[in-house]
């Protein structure tokens, strides 16, 4: 029982190219352009910023969660 | 070798933009309970690069840290030969979902309250010298793949030229800058 149960385990080292093929259906993947061809200082910034969107994207969702919070309140006043 | 490169790169990159932290983790393990067109799966990644929980510094306040809700960039180790094969890949993008799965920045009830959600994901397959940068970014409920095609470090290069070269502290760092 215990041998058949760690047979059926999946682990990621184990995945085929059919397991990839699943996930890009299943996932609803889809291929885009290429991220970045060169390290060519003058460019990096039209690339994409990983770090920097990180924290504007907290600050984002933050205060549209907190004005939502807020404006649910005001409702339930009313 | 893999290891001190993104050592020196998150170290560098956690000074140049000023993150409360940043980490490099390896053989962390991870898992998901059900992954579409897999089923439950687990084990460990190579590398995750990421935030601390609590912003915590181990270098400066010692004991033991773990991966927090900012993860960086998800690394697969692999020997040159079995770097371009589709099993890797595989590998790389089971974990990749996983951590976006995992990921409690921006849970369901989130999504729902805010207009913006969760963005963008990045992995990487290396064998120390040649380094394929994946981004998976969330659009439309669906995911973009991203290719970076191969940006190639340099070959043979020892440990004390990587930890003394600025050149390649810069490279490493720039290397985040493009993700």
């Amino acid at each position: 029982m215990l041998l058949m149960l760690q047979g059926d385990k999946r682990t990621y080292s184990t995945l085929t190219e059919i397991d990839q093929m699943h996930m890009f259906e299943q996932n609803g993947i889809k291929r885009g352009g290429p991220l970045m061809m060169s390290l060519d200082p003058s460019k990096l910034y039209e690339g994409y910023d990983i770090l920097d969107s990180f924290h504007e994207q907290h600050l984002i969702d933050l205060e549209f969660t907190v004005l939502t919070v807020y404006l649910f309140h005001i409702v339930l006043i009313c | 070798m893999i290891g001190r490169f993104l050592n020196n790169a998150m170290r560098a990159a956690t000074r140049y933009y000023s993150l409360s932290s940043g980490a490099v983790f390896h053989e962390y393990t991870i898992s998901h309970s059900n992954l579409l067109g897999i089923g439950y799966i687990s084990g460990p990644v190579d590398y995750l690069v990421a935030s601390t929980v609590g912003d915590m510094r181990p270098s400066e306040t010692g004991g033991v840290a773990l991966p927090g809700p900012r993860c960086f960039l998800v690394v697969e180790a692999k020997q040159g030969a079995t770097m371009t094969l589709a099993v890797s890949m595989s590998q790389l993008l089971a974990q990749i979902l996983t951590i976006q799965h995992n990921d409690p920045c921006n849970p369901f009830v989130l999504e729902v309250l805010t207009i913006s959600e969760r963005n963008e994901h990045a992995g990487v397959l290396t064998d120390g010298s040649n380094w394929r940068f994946f981004l998976f970014s969330k659009k439309d409920k669906g995911i973009l793949l991203h290719s970076s095609g191969n940006i190639v470090t340099a070959d043979k290069i020892s440990c004390n030229k990587v930890l003394g070269n600025y050149s390649y502290l810069l490279k490493t760092l720039l290397i985040f800058k493009v993700l």
